[in-house]
């Protein structure tokens, strides 16, 4: 347990545990999707209007995910960051302290949301013209609400579809700040499940799979350029094991494009169109 | 001078400029010219008594034991509240042979336990990129101030859960742990006035609690909890009670005449008004219209005259609250 953060008000003394049931609560029993069916997704921008840019991303029941995303910049870098002839982008993802099933989650920023706001810089600086910005620092901030099922006890699937999810939303809300961009980045996971290791696409950790290997791809659909891959258990690289469940994930990604394309659409279409 | 109004003596002048630039180079003056137009207006369009207009979305998240989701404008929040179990050490919680004091004067003595034991854990948390001005990291000044402005409000002003309902007793009556209610606000969009709104927040989300029935076992020296939703049950809550901040902006400009306003008190104050003025009211209104509460800093406008515009207006907006709410 770490020292108690005394900018914050905290609670007993004492540890607290969350609630401990009688038997184990059943998951949710999402009900059976088709291995190549994606759930549906809720993407809306301009929600935090003091941003530049904002967008907010929810999957559709039982599942749970949600989470906002806002952009600021480009705005001037400090004197002490010195010269730079391209933007900098950074990115934060942070967790809300209700957003994980069993232990609450602290404000401080831990290891996992060091390593996941890392991976959504590098998802998203490849999309973003940054010569068109130089001395200047764009700034992403991704918060999850809610997450699906539990991440603490290295539940790779949940993590993996925060982090999707907050490509996507964080896409969404550079294109809603009106940065110059040279493509939408959206993200799409694969897993190979069971025995047979059968694709399934968009695996959700409720739907109760028995994950062999799951990737996770940020991709610019356009350019037909993967700006990330992230890639979890045994895959067989002569086999051609891992091409087909990266091939996969990118077949979920070009499909969740459509999606930021409407939202992104509306937007413009919103503020009068391009040309007028 | 022959002009009457305020407006045409700006267009007059030799410079102009948008109406944008006049905000960032004059924020005081700009203010002043919108409040000096007839009837008053606000330079988001609103006139001075009138709040935001506030919408309420309850128990939106899966992994708390109660949300809500409040938005005032472009102000909006989220608040989570969880409960958690604070197991006494044994024998600290006995009720037989326990000699009580009961001092007069002193209602609901044994409510000093949410206070003792710090069963009720509010924070506020501003750096998620809901303003310009926030960044994540360590809570700023404002963000500590208010976070310990809704402690105060929640435990002293408007004790809105008492311990009897946090206690989890043996099959005797003896209390053997605590329910801890960890509420956490995460603002996601400021536009001014986050108090208002997150103690709204915090009063939705408590009465939209369902917390397990807790169960003392009395051999595992453990509490352990029913996972059958219908045995869920929700907090019995005390008298709520409604926040409503004020800013009052006073009039320097000679425009007007003997029968001008000399200061405006504003409603429900945005971003750029909380920046210009620097006097700041809130008044708590309790049940029955009751001021719990009031708080004044800056300024040096006439109090007799501003408290009771603000009080008047508070009452209006305990009713608001509480036809969203309730």
């Amino acid at each position: 347990m770490a020292m108690a953060d005394r900018r914050r008000i905290n609670g007993p003394t004492g540890a607290t545990v969350p609630p401990v049931f009688l038997e184990q609560t059943l998951a949710l029993t999402a009900p059976r999707r088709a291995p190549d069916e994606l759930r549906k997704i809720f993407l809306k921008t301009s929600l935090t209007p003091p941003a530049t840019g904002s967008a907010f991303l929810e999957l559709s029941a039982p599942s749970t995910l949600k989470l906002t995303a806002s952009v600021y910049g480009p705005r001037p870098l400090p004197p002490s960051a010195g010269f730079s002839p391209h933007a900098r982008l950074s990115a934060e993802l942070k967790f809300a302290p209700f957003s994980t099933a069993g232990n609450r989650r602290g404000y401080v920023r831990d290891a996992l949301e060091r390593d996941l706001s890392t991976q959504l810089q590098v998802a998203l600086a490849r999309s973003v013209k940054t010569a068109t910005y130089p001395k200047s620092g764009i700034d992403v901030f991704v918060t999850v609400l809610d997450c699906e099922g539990s991440i603490d006890d290295y539940n790779t699937l949940g993590i993996m579809q925060a982090l999707a999810g907050a490509i996507t939303c964080a896409s969404a809300a550079i294109a809603d700040a009106g940065i110059e961009c040279v493509d939408l980045v959206s993200a799409g996971i694969a897993a190979a499940v069971g025995e047979q290791g059968s694709l399934v696409m968009d695996p959700s950790p409720l739907d109760g799979y028995d994950v062999k290997a799951a990737a996770l791809v940020g991709y610019m659909a356009g350019r037909d350029e993967i700006t990330l891959l992230w890639t979890k258990g045994e895959l067989n690289i002569e086999g051609g094991d891992f091409e087909s469940v990266v091939d996969k994930a990118v077949e979920v990604a070009t499909q969740i494009r459509t999606v930021l394309n409407e939202a992104v659409k509306e937007r413009v279409l919103a503020v009068g169109g391009v040309n007028s | 001078m022959t002009t009457t109004t305020s407006t045409t003596t700006a267009a007059t002048m030799g410079l102009s400029f948008p109406a944008a630039t006049f905000q960032k180079l004059s924020p005081s003056s700009y203010l002043q010219r919108h409040l000096q137009c007839t009837p008053a207006t606000r330079p988001s369009g609103r006139s001075p008594s009138t709040f935001r207009p506030a919408t309420l979305h309850t128990n939106a998240l899966s992994h708390a034991h109660g949300s809500a989701v409040v938005r005032t404008g472009d102000t909006a929040v989220v608040c989570g509240v969880r409960g958690e179990i604070l197991a006494l050490t044994s024998g600290e919680g006995r009720t037989r042979g326990r000699i009580v004091v009961e001092r007069v004067g002193v209602e609901d003595g044994e409510d000093v336990e949410v206070k003792t034991h710090a069963l009720v854990v509010p924070n506020l948390e501003l750096g998620t990129g809901c303003s310009r001005d926030y960044h994540p990291g360590p809570p700023t000044d404002f963000a500590q101030t208010t976070a310990e402005r809704l402690r105060t409000l929640l435990l002293d002003t408007v004790p809105l859960v008492p311990a009897t309902t946090l206690r989890i007793a043996d099959a005797v009556g003896d209390v053997k742990a605590y329910w801890v209610l960890y509420i956490d606000v995460v603002v996601i969009s400021l536009d001014g006035n986050v108090l208002d709104t997150a103690w709204a927040a915090i009063v939705a989300a408590l009465k939209s609690v369902r917390l397990p029935a807790a169960i003392w076992d009395q051999d595992a020296e453990a509490v352990i909890c029913d996972p059958t939703p219908e045995n869920f049950r929700s907090l019995e809550l005390m008298e709520v009670g409604y926040t409503a901040s004020f800013v009052v902006c006073e009039n320097d400009g000679e425009e007007g005449g003997e029968n001008a306003e000399k200061e405006w008190v504003l409603s429900d104050p945005d971003e750029f008004e909380e920046q210009v003025c620097c006097e700041k009211i809130t008044v708590a209104v309790g049940a029955g219209g009751k001021i719990v509460r009031i708080e004044k800093s800056g300024g040096l406008s006439d109090v007799a005259k501003t408290l009771p515009t603000c009080i008047s207006r508070a009452r209006e907006r305990y009713q608001q609250w509480h036809k969203i709410i309730s």
